[in-house]
């Protein structure tokens, strides 16, 4: 049976995890749960609860040609859900489908598929995601440029299109429009604030 | 319980214990529903439920809501036991889906609540050890608190704001992307 103090950070620890500022806000409501959330034991849980996958925070973008000039841009400032409403694209979810072969690249064949290694890094196990059923309309007319970053264990990636870059996450398959950029070179994410240190140091 | 024959099992599943609430009201249950309490489970397995269960933390009222929760998700774990015998025929996983998903608006239904019951269904569910039902109530409490402000979570769950200014303005400093 678990004490109040346990209960508390049983519910904490089922914050959705795609909004990670949520976890801030809880931890401005009052000294116990300031205390609770910034814990070893419960960022280790809160991993845990998660395969190991942390949140993305947020991600650095830099420009190809100027590397000095980097954005952060959090997550918690991306729109829910872009609705594109010059295609009717309200709902982005992937049709992910499991496929033999590996491609680490797009592959272009009148739909766009690709295969990608897991979120987990494993290269082996792979898998192909319709970007048609994904994307708006006018982001595939053209072309996919590249992807442009992934955020290790995280398990997102990100494509640049030619309107603008979006961020895939390949746990849930839900897509988002992350910036109108169409000029970035690369993008850095960022989910360091998830440190989890070894449980001989707690 | 490993040493429990096939017929000690079937006769286990038939047999009924009586939970008895905190204003003494008696539920009976089988055993089978009982059992998704580990709570209950040590109970019966160390021999002591004759003349019933006294549950002195749970009123009657919550009582009747975690029996109605253990008796669906009961019949959900005997369906899957029995599921497994079977090879994976496409008709069999067609009557497992439907089956979840019955479960699931079943759960959702369930959740329907006001939020002093739902507090009591979580105690309830931590004092006899349901980790079904204490997932299932937590997750629900943690997708309350997602989008909401600190103020708007300490004036839905009556909780006092014992952070100095200070000490709220160096958290806000320290983190202050999340708040843009």
């Amino acid at each position: 049976m678990l004490e109040l103090d346990e209960l508390v950070e049983e519910v904490l620890l089922r914050i959705p995890p795609d909004d990670p500022a949520s976890l801030l806000r809880a931890a401005l409501v009052c000294r116990r749960w300031r205390r609770l959330v910034s814990g070893p034991a419960f960022r280790r849980r809160f991993l845990e609860l998660r395969h190991h996958t942390p949140p993305m925070l947020g991600f650095f973008v830099g420009n190809n040609f100027i590397l000095s000039i980097a954005d952060f841009v959090p997550t918690s400032s991306i729109p829910r859900q872009q609705a594109d409403s010059a295609h009717g694209c309200g709902e982005w979810r992937a049709r992910a489908r499991l496929g033999g072969g590996v491609h680490a690249l797009p592959v272009v064949e009148g739909a766009f598929n690709f295969g990608l290694a897991d979120g987990v890094g494993l290269w082996a196990q792979s898998r192909a995601i319709e970007l048609e059923m994904l994307l708006p309309a006018d982001a595939i007319s053209n072309s996919i440029d590249a992807i442009i970053g992934s955020a290790n264990g995280a398990g997102v990636i990100f494509l640049r299109t030619h309107v603008g870059i979006f961020a895939f996450d390949l746990r849930s398959s839900q897509v988002k429009k992350v910036s109108e950029a169409r000029h970035y070179g690369s993008v850095l994410p960022y989910v360091s604030f998830y440190y989890t240190p070894p449980p001989a140091l707690e | 319980m490993a040493s429990a024959g096939s017929g000690d099992e079937k006769a286990a599943a038939a047999a009924m214990i009586t939970l008895i609430s905190s204003d003494n009201e008696k539920f009976e249950v089988t055993e089978a529903t009982a059992t998704l309490s580990q709570t209950i489970r040590h109970m019966i397995e160390d021999g002591c439920t004759d003349g019933g269960v006294p549950l002195p933390n749970v009123t009657s009222k919550i009582l009747a809501r975690v029996i109605e929760y253990c008796k669906k998700h009961a019949t959900a774990a005997a369906g899957e036991e029995g599921s497994s015998s079977s090879f994976s025929d496409a008709a069999f996983l067609e009557v497992d889906r439907a089956f979840l998903e019955e479960l699931e608006e079943f759960d959702d239904a369930f959740l329907e609540v006001d939020r002093a019951t739902l507090f009591d269904l979580i105690l309830a569910a931590n004092y006899l050890d349901i980790k079904g039902l204490l997932n299932l109530t937590c997750q629900k409490v943690a997708d309350s608190v997602k989008g909401k402000t600190p103020e708007q979570i300490r004036e839905m769950y009556n909780i006092v704001n014992d952070l100095t200014p200070e000490e709220e303005a160096e958290i806000r400093r320290e983190t202050q992307w999340a708040f843009e």
